[in-house]
């Protein structure tokens, strides 16, 4: 008898130590922790100041004294600074032929050395990371505008020589909310695979993309598309979470595709001439609205404490009455519906906006009820760096880094918007407050400025005057 | 096990050729097996499947190959010899070891059923205890043990199996698969690919000349390409288009003709998809094509969706490993639509770089679209491995297969000569990390002893033992990238001729149409009724990086009807091949 109780006590012992390994295993592939990023800043030859701006603009013969004029009004009202960094190409003069693969490999192996290189000596230093690029097991580029084969991924792995059975992905056309969508594809990954390290390197392709034409909608993105890189170790190894900076709760991804107005307001394509370029349509504000609406509709009930989602709720319901009565009183009078508003400063304490432009920047501040204080990142951002397209919420989270702004516990959302149309967004913890200020090192006690606007009316103003001559 | 000191065969000198009467061969089946109409072909024109000889041809490279086939050796002798690998084998070895050749099948046996070997007589003896003691004194054994303790004994074991079942990752399987069909009005005969290329030689800004044409009929001679091969309609132009919305209209023309042909034949609604994965290496416009898949099937707001690009002619496995993972996270019961195509349109290269005008020669129009999903309701094939390999890391493997552009800036891809043994240096990474996985315990064993035997006795007395994939998979994809890399993998595999038919078949009609030709393959075996339930399937890709990817599949249900990109040329296939095809 004695043996038998014995032997079942066993098998309950073994039966149950192992569901407990299972649910813990499954409970630790959920995690995701950001380890360490690194933003790329380009050499000083790079930047563009107002001057230099002036003369590129002046190289294109195609443009006459109506462009200069649109052109000067979206440079004055893009919130971009003096100190944006362009490429090499374009600087130098070479973008009256944009298609040399050359220099697209050059500008991208300048963005992804300086990047990985720092990114991996950190994790080397004494109190780094530790992780040497053979321990990484998944590497995921996106680089939207730039596709050589082989691709960029493959690039990496020679350069820092990972292992064979790296899983490697490369995306592209994602626009610039693709750093969530490799995000999130990682994050996808490590439900499934335990003990995980994976690299994200985020970049956009400038120098081939370079629009030498005249039409309007496809010089927008000459003036706001500025060089940028990030890199990223995330990792769901419970070994590492002493360095973990950030830990990742909700990722929300929106893809509004379906309608025609969101697919085609942000589309690569020729003009008349068949020069490529990018084109940047009138729809494009309303259509990141019906996107940030459809995200916010999943993110907000996962973000939001109780009592601000029973109010909004009360006030949707409310909103809908009133609407109803309303109706019926005066037949579909006045359409002035009371705007509602999310607080959502109730469930998250940082925002990092996809610098798109001083107006994506004022969009979101409005329909989220944000101060300045909370925007002032992402402005900043925009006016050190211009639109660096994927990588710029990583910029906006390095401002805050620098600023000490960044407590324990701590919740930390990026917002981004990318042709297609899709909204992404996600939300952090801060694990570890960072004590370095990382890329903004050198000019970060100059910030916040009063003053954002740059200098352009004050040299090229007198365009306007010359259009009413 | 490791498989690490896995040679590339050189150990097959002479039994790679197969005679006219491989079909009679123990291990190939007749042809007559087919569902598929007879073809009056078949019995005129046996496959004589060989490989290049001609050396002047360095970019169809042959010298790997060469050095297996001894000079003596005619062609036509060298096909007379052994019919299949073993048999190869056999005769030239001693008797004994023809009787031991023989004893394998029963060895095999007994290894990969090592457990029922040993719980029968086990069975068998508890069986004859319980005999002896009588049914009463049982019952009396059995009322003497506490209800607790039974409980315990029974409820929890099974629950904890149950937790693990619900927890494990879940399975992911193909519902089904469509292939764009080509269409008659894209063909390129030879004749019209030379005459076109003769034609561009005059345009303004490209630099290709004669020679390049010369070289270029050389290559198509002994390509291993049909007559039936597609170009997109804007390479019929003179020059090509090679402009965005060209190589948009191709891509629209192939990919939604792909998903329309799989959602017409799976009776899915597009609302119905949680994941769109898409790869397409050298074309990555912006919105991405998972944009214009959604904005043309007006999907949900929440779909997960990932352009894949730059991963070259492996990518189609890479983006069903990806859908897996994102499967195996996703509800229950979820589905993934893969696309996967090339786009031929913007890379047409103009320029006299020989390197460089092979890829016109070889790729051509093709795409697939999958569905797959975590229910095994409807579903077809089971996934069961994904295996990838990346050799990036190395100089040599990396640079390939290059996109770059020559001395004149036209911008094409280069394929370097030594292509063939980083794609062997690749696979062999490939099947040391599958040959674990799948292989069966005999194989695995063999290969065990031989690895010991090598190391107590040093390498030079055993050779190493190639396990035989064979005994793992009954059919075989193997990414039809050009007659070279069909011939070295059947080489370096031991594969019979019918095993690689579908490659070389799927090249002849469709060329190399990149990261989708997996999918042709496997539309070519099931249109031949050759898909039996159970029948597992193996699918080997190459690609820029350099990369080896592969996947396993097992079938779960044949076709119900072989219609799909082979519906009007299936008849005439297989059709022989010959080394140089003159015209």
């Amino acid at each position: 008898m004695e043996l038998v109780t014995m032997l079942t006590l066993t098998l309950l012992a073994y039966s149950l130590a192992l569901l407990a390994r299972l649910l813990v295993s499954r409970a630790r592939r959920r995690r995701c922790y950001l380890l360490d990023y690194v933003c790329y800043k380009a050499t000083d030859d790079r930047k563009l100041p107002t001057d230099l701006c002036g003369e590129i603009i002046q190289r294109n013969k195609l443009l006459g004294l109506e462009e200069y004029k649109f052109l000067l009004k979206v440079i004055v009202n893009s919130g971009i600074g003096e100190e944006t960094y362009g490429p090499r190409n374009m600087i130098e003069g070479g973008e009256a032929r944009p298609d040399r693969l050359r220099e697209a490999m050059e500008e991208m192996d300048e963005t992804f050395h300086a990047v990985l290189d720092e990114l991996f000596a950190r994790s080397a230093a004494p109190g780094g990371v530790g992780v040497r690029p053979g321990d990484v097991d998944v590497l995921v580029v996106n680089v939207s505008m730039f596709s050589p084969a082989p691709s960029l991924s493959a690039r990496v792995v020679r350069r820092y020589g990972l292992r064979e059975d790296v899983k490697v992905y490369n995306l592209t056309g994602m626009g610039c909310s693709a750093t969530l969508i490799a995000l999130d594809l990682v994050n996808n990954f490590f439900r499934t695979h335990a003990g995980q390290v994976a690299l994200v390197m985020t970049s956009e392709s400038i120098a081939p993309n370079w629009y030498a034409g005249n039409r309007r909608s496809f010089m927008l993105g000459n003036c706001l598309f500025r060089s940028g890189g990030c890199a990223y170790f995330l990792s769901n190894d419970p070994r590492l979470r002493p360095h973990a900076k950030l830990r990742l709760r909700h990722v929300v991804r929106t893809h509004t595709g379906a309608s025609d107005e969101s697919y085609s307001c942000a589309l690569q394509m020729e003009d008349d001439a068949g020069r490529p370029g990018f084109h940047l349509g009138k729809d494009l504000p309303r259509a990141a609205v019906h996107a940030f609406v459809h995200n916010l509709r999943v993110l907000a009930p996962r973000v939001l404490p109780l009592p601000e989602l029973l109010r909004l709720a009360f006030a949707t319901l409310s909103a809908r009455l009133r609407s109803r009565n309303k109706n019926k009183q005066q037949q579909r009078g006045s359409s002035s519906a009371n705007h509602l508003t999310i607080r959502m400063k109730a469930g998250v304490d940082h925002f990092c906006v996809h610098t798109g432009g001083a107006a994506v920047i004022d969009g979101v501040g409005k329909g989220l009820q944000l101060t300045e204080h909370d925007l002032e990142p992402s402005r900043m951002t925009l006016h050190r760096f211009g639109n660096t397209s994927a990588s710029s919420v990583w910029y906006v989270l390095g401002y805050m880094e620098a600023k000490g702004r960044l407590r324990k516990g701590d919740r930390v959302l990026m917002l981004t918007f990318g042709a297609g149309f899709k909204c992404n967004s996600c939300v952090w913890t801060v694990e570890k407050p960072a004590t370095d200020a990382g890329v903004w090192k050198d000019r970060i006690d100059q910030y916040p400025l009063k003053d954002v606007s740059n200098p352009f009316l004050e040299k090229y103003g007198f365009v306007k005057d010359m259009m009413n001559l | 096990m490791a498989l690490c000191h896995l040679p590339l065969p050189r150990w097959s000198a002479q039994c790679r050729l197969r005679s006219m009467t491989a079909t009679k061969g123990p291990l190939a089946p007749p042809t007559c097996a087919d569902n598929s109409p007879p073809c009056p072909d078949v019995s005129l024109n046996p496959p004589i499947l060989s490989r290049p000889q001609d050396h002047t041809l360095a970019y169809l490279p042959s010298e790997p190959l060469s050095l297996s086939l001894p000079r003596t050796h005619s062609l036509h002798s060298a096909t007379r010899l052994g019919s299949t690998r073993l048999a190869a084998r056999s005769s030239m070895a001693s008797p004994g070891a023809q009787q031991l050749k023989q004893l394998k099948p029963l060895y095999q046996h007994v290894v990969n059923n090592f457990v029922a070997v040993l719980a029968a007589p086990v069975a068998v003896a508890a069986a004859i205890t319980a005999a002896r003691v009588g049914p009463d004194e049982l019952l009396a054994r059995l009322h003497a043990l506490r209800a607790a303790h039974v409980f315990l004994a029974v409820f929890v074991p099974a629950a904890a199996a149950t937790l693990y079942l619900m927890l494990r990752p879940r399975s992911v399987y193909l519902v089904d698969y469509a292939c764009f069909r080509t269409k008659p009005n894209c063909r390129v005969p030879f004749s019209t690919f030379l005459e076109h290329a003769k034609l561009v030689t005059f345009v303004e800004g490209a630099s290709i000349d004669e020679r390049s044409v010369r070289f270029m009929t050389r290559l198509l001679e002994r390509s291993g390409l049909g007559e039936e091969t597609c170009l997109p309609p804007a390479h019929h132009y003179i020059p090509p288009y090679r402009n965005m919305e060209a190589s948009r209209a191709e891509v629209e023309l192939v990919i939604f003709s792909a998903i329309d042909d799989l959602l017409a034949k799976t009776g899915i609604s597009p609302a119905a998809i949680d994941i769109l994965v898409v790869n397409c290496s050298l074309f990555a416009p912006i919105p991405s094509f998972t944009d214009m898949i959604i904005h043309r099937y007006g999907m949900r707001r929440d779909v997960r969706n990932v352009h894949l690009s730059g991963m070259g002619c492996s990518a189609g496995l890479i983006s069903v490993g990806l859908a897996r993972n994102l499967l195996q996270v996703a509800p229950r019961g979820a589905h993934a639509l893969v696309v996967s195509t090339e786009t031929i349109t913007p890379n047409y290269y103009v320029g006299k770089e020989r390197a460089m005008l092979l890829p016109n020669c070889l790729f051509r129009m093709g795409g697939a679209a999958l569905l797959l999903s975590t229910s095994r309701a409807k579903a077809r094939f089971r996934l069961a491995r994904v295996v990838r390999t990346l050799t990036g890391a190395q100089d040599s493997a990396y640079r390939c297969v290059f996109q770059e552009e020559d001395g004149e800036g036209h911008r094409g891809i280069n394929l370097s000569k030594d292509l063939m043994t980083i794609a062997g240096d690749a696979l062999k990474a490939n099947i040391t990390a599958i040959g674990p996985l799948v292989l069966p315990a005999s194989e695995q064993l063999l290969f065990a002893m031989s690895f010991i035997a090598r190391r107590v006795f040093g390498g030079g007395k055993f050779k190493p033992y190639l396990p035989d994939f064979r005994t793992a998979f009954e059919h075989f994809c193997i990414h039809a990238g050009g007659r070279a890399v069909i011939d070295e993998l059947q080489r370096s595999l031991g594969l019979s001729d019918q095993d690689v038919e579908a490659s070389r078949m799927a090249l002849h009609r469709f060329g190399n149409t990149s990261s989708s030709s997996v999918w042709y393959e496997l539309a070519y075996i099931e249109a031949k009724g050759r898909m039996r339930r159970g029948d597992r399937v193996w699918m080997i890709g190459f690609g820029s990086g350099f990369k080896c990817n592969s996947a396993a599949w097992e079938c779960i249900a044949p076709p119900r009807n072989a219609e799909g990109p082979w519906e009007d040329s299936i008849c005439r296939y297989p059709v022989d091949i010959p080394e140089v095809l003159k015209h």
